[in-house]
Formats: structure tokens, C-alpha cells, sequence
């Protein structure tokens, strides 16, 4: 079944490529059943138990390229699912104001499978192998419109993450050399706990850059505020959820399934990966303040959250993992709504300008509205869910007992207050402030409307009753020690 | 989900119904007026059904595990539920008197709407019993109250609201990185429970950050600089609630800490005594100095906060005979929202009939107007202490807290030097207090105005007949209380007791007229009438003008401060964005420097091989055609030829032919190559190859 979902969405790609659907209708039809029948495959996944192994292809023992579900990759895969079809619902309207849909939605489709492939991986190798092929996937997207300056968005996406892949492959070659194999396992690798010490840290901090380029760590940012060119479909999904979650995905598989925790915590690479993490987090609000495009904004804000996230999963215990993994699932759900909201705005006023946000509640009264309670949510305003998982976050932080922990905690109320900032203010402005020029009414259509309807939906009842979620997630935590 | 339904209703009740009441006046303002009063009513009812049982023992309770990862918990003992209920009086009071108010006002229905949310979480926060429910519902209060704030929408307002919401947002955040670093389970942990947890434990760190927090809420020193900007420009209403209650909110926080998070750590009550008495002098010296009516009263504000401070001081320091203490900082808290109530809503009856707040712009307005006028007399005699007043009870009380720790102190041998210049202090603040009363009263009721005074003295109702009632029953209750201390003080003292975990007075009932507090009293009011002169000659010798000194905490300090901040913070950030940038254009720099280096480093060594090792030893003749393979095969054949034919040259030289043919192979090759059949048949020669080699 595993295979049968990441096989629907290429199939989809592959008649997109080859009939080239003229109408909107049939093509909006091709998309939207391909992508929820992806999302009821896996979700069938997702809820019956068991690991559903299946091998893709075997290049030799140690090589092999499968699948296996666990929980770790049923909480990734079931974030992607949620948002996929919502995200192409959205894309569908949007992209009517960009052209070029057949391609466009050929490879959306592709990165679907190629993301799902990225959760279901049982191996380092695997994971790998997609990890790459994400990237792969995902350029053509980040180009698409082809003006010179998304081919230079694409350039350095490219160089980034193809540089970063190198990275890994070391971390990769590492542990099948060390470890003796690359399956997941909790707790990290057998092997690698008799391996020379400091070569194995140094691996892991290769492999933490390597696969956290794709998650934006600190001075390997630069490609995700290059890639908000690409049109909002991609800079929402991918670029605050699928690919840069990816990546988190894939640091928090190297850290307690690969190397394992034991072996890590209280080490300095430990110690070196949360600093990263922490000046991540400051850094990236501090730039969203400073910056003025709104796309542009809310991506250094995902990378100071995706730092929430890292800095979650780098404290090494099930509490910061758990935590991690919350704020993971949580930022996911509040940022491809902001995003929304932001691309809506963009295509239905030609604003794009944080300072030509004012007044925008008499023109777009629902975007307004779903732009200010998820900011509100994003800021960490109690009670909805950006704050709990903010206090999981920094209790969780306190609790580890190291000193990074608790300036963790300090760093992450340093950055809710530029947090608060940057989304707040151009979120009380639509409202506060009075517009200029004629107040017509412009929400969008009901595609966007269905797709942040659904998203806010999901915002408010987390917020009020997380605890089904977060008992799995503390589930999932404890079983990855 | 337990216990009783009330307690979360209560908060959410507001909440839930103000979006209605923001509906009601899309067509006529004046709606949401009505429906804010309707619904502060309705909270009356429903609180008074809490305080009821409350006050009689019979607290009520409500836990609801899980909410927002830490579980809300509620509980309606004595004293929060005396809070709760003097907060809704205080929205019933001052909604009534809002009609009046804001009858010609923009964007009443978003006061409205903001100031249920804000009644609801002020309930909900009084009512709360664990340290992470009183900050859930504290942040939502600092948040709702700022459309208050910056209501006008004019200049002041916005820059007041800024600095408003700055020290909101920065206050909240500090606390909750307090709440991070309390031992595990506290900040979820009953109220009650909390001096058993914190015993043996340095919760130095977490204590002074929260109260970092809870000061800012109440105008605390130095984070008082909120305060004198915020009240004065917000609606006269919204003032005496900012003043009456949300700053008791803050004081509700700084109660908790000093008694049951740091009982035992009798340096913390010091800390907040020393804040007390720095806020209550700052404000007393600001309020004389104010030259305007609003905020002369949100100095006073301030300096009576310092008063409440000092209680809260105490009460941790006297540890178990803080009963006198007690009962003085619940009968100041309570007494103090009553006088704001009152004074910011005759101030308000002044601004709006007026529209003008500066005190030579409203002088003598008060002329002649025998309601306004016991009204604010009675609030003003009250905060300055007037016996038979309440302000006169619960000065004495906290006086006599000061000369018990002194006592106290003595006692067991310690310096008492500075509670002895403190409680000097005191009386002299008390002093202060009728100064700056005096000042507001005189020149509102007696003094004349030079050019409105004919305008002032028009006949005409000032003030409709529900908020005259509403007034008149908020300024009523100060004499009431002032002459029944037995049953109100004391009880308020008393229902707060279990609360707080403090001490029974030693004596009760209570001396409240004993010579000594009368004493008390008319020094302080003898020292503030000695300190009006004073004002009245430097007024004369216009002292403010020759010395003109401005300082603004604010402006001077914090302001360049967070600035600094701002731009080391952004020139860092750039750097950093930067960075990696740079970092690529040296690595490449420096690549492509090595990389020239070397080939230019092979390039002369061959060239110096060339000349020196492998120079060629002779030159090598050049063909005159052809290349030179099929130069010396045509030489070859023409020589074979020659001999062949007998020595006879052929007019067909070999030479010649071999090289044409040459060229004309080479051309084909080259067409040949360029197709893909010659591609595929590379491939499948390859192919063939491999497999020859596998299979052999």
C-alpha cells in the first residue's frame, strides 16, 4: 500500500505530461483525485497497524532502497497528506494566474510522491535516495515562470541542496561503513558506539549541515528567502512544509535513529548543532522584521521556527523531541495558511509589500481574519496552538538541565517578541489602519477559501483539544530513545 | 473536567458574548453601550453567585486537565472572589457611565467588544489557581486592553499604545520565562500548594522575572513609564479600569509571589518593600508636578500602588504576625479601585462635557455643580486619608505594619534605620497625596476660569440620570466603608486571610480609631498641607519654568536603549545573511587563484622543459602535402614504382593521391561519426565486448 500511494501521484505527473489537459476542469479533476486517493491510500496507512515492509530495489545487503512505516514517518507522512490536496485545491485557483499549469502540477504531483517516499524510507540510503530525488522535483517548481530571477532562485537552490546531499553522503558512507547497516533502528546503530569517537561526530555534524540545508540551519539558509520567487503553491507546501520539514525529518532520523542519542547527547556536537539551532532561531526573526517583502518575511520566520524545531529535537530527550515533533506538525499547519493568505493577496491586489498590508480587512475580510488568528497562533498567543507548543518547547528545554536548554527557553521567548513583530503588526495593520484608495471586496474564490477554511479548522481544534495528538507524538518520542 | 461550571462561565460569558454586542452597534453605536451594561450586569449576577458560597467558606472550584498542555484551574475562595467582584462592579459603574461617555465617540463597538474580552479575562485571571492559568489569562487582559489605549487614534494615543504594548509583551515574555525555570509542576500546581513546593528551593531567578512581569502590569518602578502615558489618553472609563483593576491585576501576581512562592525568603519582601516605597514617593513627586487633571490621577495611581507594594512587602517580612499587614493591602486594593472609579469618572464627566483636560483649560468647571462636587471630594478625601474615610483605614493599617516590623526587627536585634526612614516616607507620601488632591480640588471646585467660566457655568444636566446613579453609588461606598470598618475591612481582611496563608491580627476587632492611627493621619495631612504652601510659592516664583527639567525614563533610557538593541542586533543579522555568501565568493577566489597558479606553474615548467630537457636534437621536416603517414607511404610506393617500372617516374604520384584520399576518408569519418547509428553500433560492439569477456 506504501508503494501503491507514491505510485499514484507519478502516475497522475506522468498523464499530466503526456495528455496535456487544455481545460481547467479536467486538469483541476486529474489533480484533486490524484492527490486525495494518494491521501486516502496513506491515510489507510497511517491508521491500520503494522510496518508495511516493502523493498524497492536491492543493490546489494547493505544498499537497498524500502519502505517502512514507523511512528516517526507516520507523523511526517501524515502531515504531508493533510496539506497535499488542500495545497493543490489552492494551487488550482493560483496558478490560473500564472500559466504553465500542466507542467506545474506534473512535477507538485511528483514532489508528493518523492516526499512520501521521504517518510516511508526505512534506511539511511533511501532516505537519501529521495532526498535527492526532492530536490530534483522540486527545482523545475522553483524555476517555473523561467524569469531570469527564478532561474537564479533555482541556481542556488540547487547549489545548496545538491552541496548539502554531499554532506550527507558522507554521514551516509559513515555509517554503513562503521555501523555495518543503515536501517532505522531506535536508539541509533549498534555499531557505531564502538567506532572512533571523534570520527563519528564529525560525521554527524557533516550529516546535521548536510541534511539540514534542506531545513535551512543557519548559514545554509540562504536558498529559502531565494526560493519565495517561485510561485505561493510551492513556497507554501514546499517551502514551509514539505521539503524544509524534510529536512528536519531526516536530521531528527539521523539523530535518534542512526547515531542515536545515547551516543550524542553531551557531546560537542551536540553542543555546536544547538548553538547553530539557537542562532538560527534569533537570526531568522531578526530578519524577518528587517525584511519588507511579505513572502520573503514569513520565509526567514520559517526558518526561525524551523530552528524551534531542531533545537526540539537536538535536546536529546523524549520531552524535546516530542516537543519538537509538536511544533513540527503545529508550524506546518499555521505557516501554509500565512502563506496562503499572503499568495491570495498577491495575486487578488498586486500587493506584496508588508507597508500595503493596511487596510486590508475592507478589501479581503476573510483573508484578513484567517491571516490574523494564525499569526496570533504563530506569536504563541494562548490559547491557540503556537503556545503550546512553544511552553513544550521551552519546559522542555529547562528540563534537559543543560545550561542550552534554559538559553534556549530565553532565546525562544526573545524570538516570540520579534515573532510577535513581524506577523502582528502587518496582521493588526489590515485592521487598524485605515485603507487607502477604494475598499472593494476582493476575497478569493472558493478553491483558496475551501483549502484556509480546512487549515483554520485544523488550528482551532488543535488548539483546543491537542491531547490525542500530543499523546502519540509523546508516544512516538519515547519509542525513538 | 471537573467541579463547578460557574467558574470558567464566568470568564468566558464576556468572551463569548462580545462579538455580539460589537453586532448590535453596526447600525446605532449606542446599542453596543447597551449591550455592554446588559452583559456587565449579567457578570455581576453570575459572580455574585460565585462570591456568595465564597465568602461563606464554601469555595467553589473547576480543573480542566490538558488545556493548553498544563490544565486551567479555578477556585473562588475569599479573596479572589471579593476581586472578582469588585472588578465587576467596577465594569457595571463605569459600562453605565461609558453611555454618557462615549455617546459621541468613534469605534464603540470595538470599545465595547474589547472591554468584555477584558472583563472576562480579568475574572477569569482573579479566579485562577495556578500560577500557568493566572498567565494565560493575564496575557489575554494585557492584550484586549490595548484598543483602550490607543482608542483616539490620534498621536499621543498610538505612541502611548506602543509603549503600552512593548512593556506588555516584554513583561509577559519575561514572566513566562519565569514560569519555564520554576521546578517542575509548580506553575500547574493549586495555589495553596505552592509554599510547600517552593520550601528548600532558590527560586530567586523565577520570582524576581515574574514579578519582572506582574510589575509592569502594575506601574512598578522602574517599569512604572507605561502608566502616566496610557491613562491619560485613553477614555475616562477605560482609565478607571486600567487604573482601579488591571493594575491590581499586577499587584494579584506580586501578592502570590512575595506570600506563597517566596514565603520563606524574607529578601524578596524587602525587595518589593524598597520598590514600594521608590514607586510611592516617584508617583507622589510626578502627580504634584502634573499640570493635567488625568494624569495628575495616573501619578496618584502610581504613588498608591507604591502604598500596596509596601503592604505586600510586609506581608512577606512579618512573616506570621503579618496579620495587620494583610488586612491593610486587601483594604488599600480594594479601597483604591473604589477612589479611581470614581475620581477618573468625574474627570471623565469634566473631559467630555469639556473636551479639554489640561487643569488651566478646566479650571472651575466644577462651579457650582453641588454632585460632582461631594462626589470627587469624597474620592479625593479618601485617597488622601481623611478619617471616617476608607483611605483613612487602610493607611493606618499598612502605617501600622511599618512600626510593627520596626518592632519587630528590634526585636531580634536588627538594623531597623531604613524601615524608620521609610515609615517617615509614608507619612510624608500620605502628605504628598493631599497636595496633589488639594490641588485638583481647588482648582476644579473654588478657583475661577479666566475665559470658559461663563460657558462652564451654563445651566444644564451635565450627566444623565443612570450615571449620576452609577457614580453616586461607587463615591457612597467610601464613606460607607469608612464608617463601618468592622464590616467591610475587616471582613475583606479577613475572607483574604486563608488566601494569602497570613496571620490573624493580635488584637481583634480591630482599633481602627485608636489614637495612635489618628495621630498617623494628621501628621500626614499636616505635612501635605505644609507641602501645599510650598507648591502654592514655588507656583508663585514659577520655579517649573527657571528649572525646566524634563526627564523621561522612557525617552531617555529605554527607548535609546532597545534602539541600541535593534541596530546591533541587525548589523549582526547582516553579517550573518552575508556570511555564507562571502564565505563561497573566498572559497571561489581563492580556488580560482590556485588553480590559475598551478596551471601557469605547469605551463612554465613544461615551457622550461621544452627548452632544456626535451629540447629536439633536429628540427622535423615539414611535408610539402598530405600528412606525414601518407607522405612516407606515397614515397614509399613511388619509389617501389619507380623500381618497379625500371626507373621511369609516373605522371601519378602516390603522394599526391594518398593525400587526397585522406582527406576525402577523414570527411566521411567525420559525417559518420556525427550519426547515432555509428553510436548504437560503438554500443552494441561495447555490448559485444562485455560479453565476450563475461563469457570468456
Amino acid at each position: 500500500m506504501l508503494l501503491v500511494s507514491t505510485l499514484i501521484p507519478v502516475i497522475g505527473a506522468a498523464l499530466l505530461f503526456l495528455l496535456r489537459p487544455r481545460s481547467a476542469k479536467l486538469r483541476g479533476w486529474l489533480v484533486m483525485v490524484c492527490s486525495l486517493t494518494t491521501t486516502a491510500c496513506v491515510a489507510w496507512c497511517l491508521f491500520t497497524p503494522g510496518d508495511h515492509p516493502v523493498v524497492l530495489l536491492r543493490l546489494s545487503t547493505l544498499l537497498t532502497v524500502s519502505f517502512r512505516l514507523d511512528g516517526l514517518g507516520r507523523v511526517f507522512a501524515g502531515l504531508v497528506a493533510f496539506l497535499w490536496p488542500l495545497a493543490s485545491l489552492y494551487g488550482l485557483e493560483y496558478m490560473r494566474h500564472e500559466g504553465g499549469e500542466n507542467h506545474f502540477f506534473g512535477f507538485y504531483l511528483i514532489s508528493y510522491a518523492v516526499t512520501l517516499g521521504i517518510a516511508f524510507s526505512e534506511n539511511l540510503m533511501s532516505l537519501y535516495v529521495f532526498y535527492e530525488l526532492l530536490s530534483l522535483a522540486t527545482l523545475p517548481l522553483v524555476m517555473h515562470g523561467m524569469k531570469a530571477r527564478n532561474v537564479r532562485a533555482g541556481r542556488t537552490y540547487a547549489y545548496y541542496c545538491l552541496g548539502g546531499a554531499a554532506l550527507g553522503f558522507m554521514a551516509l558512507a559513515a555509517i554503513i561503513y562503521y555501523g555495518g547497516a543503515s536501517n532505522f533502528t531506535p536508539g541509533g546503530i549498534a555499531g557505531l558506539a564502538a567506532a572512533p569517537q571523534g570520527v563519528v561526530l564529525t560525521m554527524y555534524v557533516l550529516g546535521f549541515f548536510g541534511f539540514g540545508v534542506k531545513a535551512a540551519v543557519f548559514p545554509l539558509h540562504r536558498w529559502l528567502p531565494e526560493a519565495g520567487v517561485a510561485p505561493t503553491p510551492v513556497t507554501a507546501l514546499l517551502h514551509a512544509v514539505a521539503v524544509v520539514k524534510a529536512g528536519v525529518f531526516a536530521v531528527t532520523r539521523l539523530t535518534y535513529y542512526s547515531f542515536g542519542a545515547e551516543l550524542l547527547r553531551g557531546t560537542w556536537a551536540q553542543t555546536l548543532c544547538m548553538t547553530v539551532a539557537l542562532v538560527g532561531i534569533l537570526f531568522g526573526s531578526g530578519m524577518a522584521v528587517r525584511e519588507q517583502h511579505m513572502k520573503r518575511r514569513l520565509a526567514y520566520s520559517t526558518m526561525s521556527n524551523l530552528s524551534y524545531v531542531l533545537f526540539g529535537v537536538l535536546l536529546m530527550t523524549p520531552q524535546g523531541l516530542a516537543a519538537g515533533l509538536t511544533h513540527m506538525v503545529y508550524h506546518g499547519l499555521m505557516k501554509i495558511a500565512l502563506f496562503c493568505c499572503v499568495g491570495a493577496v498577491m495575486i487578488y491586489t498586486g500587493r506584496s509589500d508588508i507597508r500595503q498590508m493596511r487596510g486590508l480587512s475592507r478589501n479581503m475580510p476573510f483573508t484578513a481574519a484567517v491571516f490574523l488568528v494564525c499569526g496570533a497562533a504563530l506569536v504563541g498567543v494562548p490559547p491557540l496552538i503556537g503556545f503550546g507548543s512553544k511552553w513544550a518547547l521551552a519546559t522542555a528545554g529547562v528540563a534537559s538541565g543543560s545550561w542550552m536548554g534554559v538559553a534556549g527557553a530565553a532565546v525562544l521567548l526573545i524570538s516570540a517578541l520579534l515573532t510577535a513583530i513581524y506577523v502582528l503588526v502587518p496582521a493588526i495593520s489590515a485592521y487598524a489602519l485605515p485603507l487607502d484608495g477604494e475598499a472593494e471586496k476582493c476575497d478569493p474564490g472558493w478553491q483558496i477559501k475551501t483549502a484556509l477554511c480546512v487549515v483554520l479548522a485544523a488550528v482551532v481544534v488543535l488548539s483546543f483539544a491537542p491531547q490525542p495528538l500530543g499523546r502519540f507524538l509523546a508516544q512516538v518520542a519515547a519509542g525513538a530513545m | 473536567m471537573n467541579g463547578n461550571w460557574l467558574l470558567p462561565l464566568a470568564a468566558l460569558l464576556p468572551m463569548a458574548l462580545s462579538p455580539l454586542v460589537w453586532q448590535m452597534g453596526k447600525k446605532r453605536q449606542q446599542n453596543s453601550l447597551w449591550g455592554l451594561c446588559a452583559v456587565c450586569g449579567l457578570e455581576t449576577l453570575l459572580v455574585l453567585c460565585i462570591a456568595v458560597p465564597g465568602f461563606g467558606g464554601a469555595e467553589l472550584s473547576f480543573a480542566l486537565p490538558g488545556f493548553c498542555g498544563q490544565g486551567l484551574a479555578m477556585r473562588a475562595d475569599g479573596f479572589r472572589s471579593l476581586y472578582a467582584m469588585v472588578a465587576c462592579i467596577m465594569w457595571l459603574v463605569s459600562g453605565i457611565f461609558s453611555r454618557d461617555y462615549l455617546a459621541h465617540e468613534h469605534a464603540v463597538p470595538r470599545y465595547c467588544f474589547f472591554t468584555l474580552i477584558t472583563l472576562g479575562a480579568v475574572v477569569g485571571m482573579f479566579l485562577c489557581d495556578s500560577i500557568f492559568s493566572i498567565f494565560i489569562f493575564f496575557e489575554i487582559m494585557s492584550l484586549a486592553s490595548y484598543p483602550w489605549v490607543a482608542h483616539e487614534e490620534d498621536r499621543a494615543a498610538m505612541r502611548a499604545g506602543e509603549t503600552y504594548l512593548y512593556i506588555a509583551v516584554i513583561g509577559g515574555l519575561t514572566m513566562l520565562m519565569g514560569i519555564f525555570l520554576l521546578p517542575r509542576g509548580m506553575a500547574a500546581a493549586p495555589l495553596a500548594e505552592l509554599p510547600a513546593l517552593a520550601a528548600g528551593k532558590s527560586l530567586w531567578l523565577p520570582a524576581v522575572l515574574m514579578l519582572v512581569g506582574f510589575g509592569a502590569k502594575a506601574g512598578a518602578f522602574p517599569l512604572h513609564i507605561w502608566l502616566p502615558k496610557a491613562h491619560p489618553v485613553a477614555p475616562a472609563p477605560a482609565s478607571a479600569l486600567l487604573s482601579g483593576l488591571l493594575t491590581k491585576a499586577g499587584v494579584f501576581g506580586m501578592l502570590i509571589l512575595s506570600t506563597l512562592v517566596m514565603r520563606e525568603v524574607s529578601g524578596f519582601g524587602d525587595l518589593l518593600f524598597r520598590l514600594g516605597v521608590i514607586t510611592m514617593l516617584l508617583g507622589a513627586v510626578l502627580a504634584i508636578f502634573s499640570q493635567n487633571l488625568k494624569r495628575t490621577l495616573a501619578c496618584s495611581s502610581l504613588s498608591q500602588i507604591g502604598f500596596i507594594m509596601i503592604g505586600a512587602g510586609l506581608c512577606n517580612l512579618l512573616g506570621e504576625h503579618n496579620g495587620l499587614a494583610l488586612y491593610g493591602t486587601v483594604g488599600h486594593m480594594v479601597n483604591h479601585s473604589l477612589f479611581k472609579l470614581v475620581l477618573f469618572l468625574c474627570a471623565g464627566v469634566v473631559a467630555m462635557n469639556t473636551h479639554r483636560l489640561e487643569l488651566k483649560d478646566v479650571q472651575g468647571y466644577g462651579r457650582n455643580k453641588p454632585f460632582l462636587h461631594i462626589c470627587f471630594l469624597l474620592g479625593a478625601a479618601g485617597i488622601a486619608g481623611f478619617p471616617g474615610l476608607s483611605g483613612f483605614l487602610s493607611k493606618s493599617l499598612l502605617h501600622e505594619g511599618i512600626v510593627e516590623l520596626i518592632a519587630h526587627l528590634a526585636e531580634h536585634g536588627h538594623e531597623t534605620g531604613v524601615y524608620k526612614v521609610s515609615e517617615w516616607l509614608f507619612l510624608i507620601a500620605g502628605g504628598m497625596t493631599l497636595c496633589y488632591m488639594l490641588k485638583l480640588y481647588l482648582c476644579l471646585f473654588w478657583m475661577k476660569n479666566k475665559t470658559h467660566q461663563p460657558e462652564y457655568d451654563k445651566k444644564g444636566s451635565y450627566l444623565s440620570l443612570p450615571a449620576r446613579f452609577a457614580l453616586g453609588f461607587a463615591a457612597a461606598l467610601i464613606p460607607v466603608i469608612g464608617i463601618l470598618p468592622g464590616q467591610t475591612m475587616s471582613r475583606f481582611g479577613e475572607v483574604s486571610r486563608s488566601f494569602l496563608q497570613g496571620g490573624a491580627p493580635a488584637h481583634l476587632p480591630i482599633a481602627y480609631f485608636s489614637f495612635e492611627n489618628l495621630k498617623g493621619a494628621a501628621i500626614s495631612l499636616l505635612i501635605g498641607a505644609c507641602l501645599f504652601g510650598l507648591v502654592l510659592l514655588a507656583r508663585k516664583l514659577e520655579l517649573r519654568k527657571k528649572l525646566n527639567i524634563r526627564f523621561d525614563l522612557e525617552d531617555m533610557v529605554y527607548r535609546p536603549l532597545l534602539a541600541g538593541i535593534i541596530a546591533v542586533g541587525g548589523i549582526f543579522a547582516a553579517l550573518c545573511d552575508k556570511l555564507m555568501d562571502r564565505l563561497t565568493a573566498l572559497l571561489r577566489s581563492t580556488g580560482g587563484l590556485t588553480a590559475q597558479a598551478m596551471d601557469s606553474a605547469v605551463d612554465h615548467a613544461a615551457a622550461l622543459a621544452g627548452r632544456t630537457l626535451f629540447s629536439p636534437v633536429h628540427k622535423v621536416e615539414e611535408v610539402p602535402v598530405g600528412n606525414r603517414f601518407t607522405f612516407t607511404l606515397g614515397t614509399w610506393l613511388d619509389n617501389a614504382a619507380k623500381v618497379f617500372r625500371g626507373g621511369k617516374e609516373s605522371e601519378h604520384s602516390f603522394v599526391t593521391r594518398l593525400a587526397a584520399l585522406w582527406e576525402e576518408w577523414t570527411a566521411r569519418w567525420r559525417q559518420l561519426a556525427r550519426t547515432v547509428s555509428y553510436g548504437l553500433v560503438l554500443f552494441c560492439l561495447g555490448l559485444l565486448c562485455t560479453l565476450a569477456y563475461l563469457l570468456w
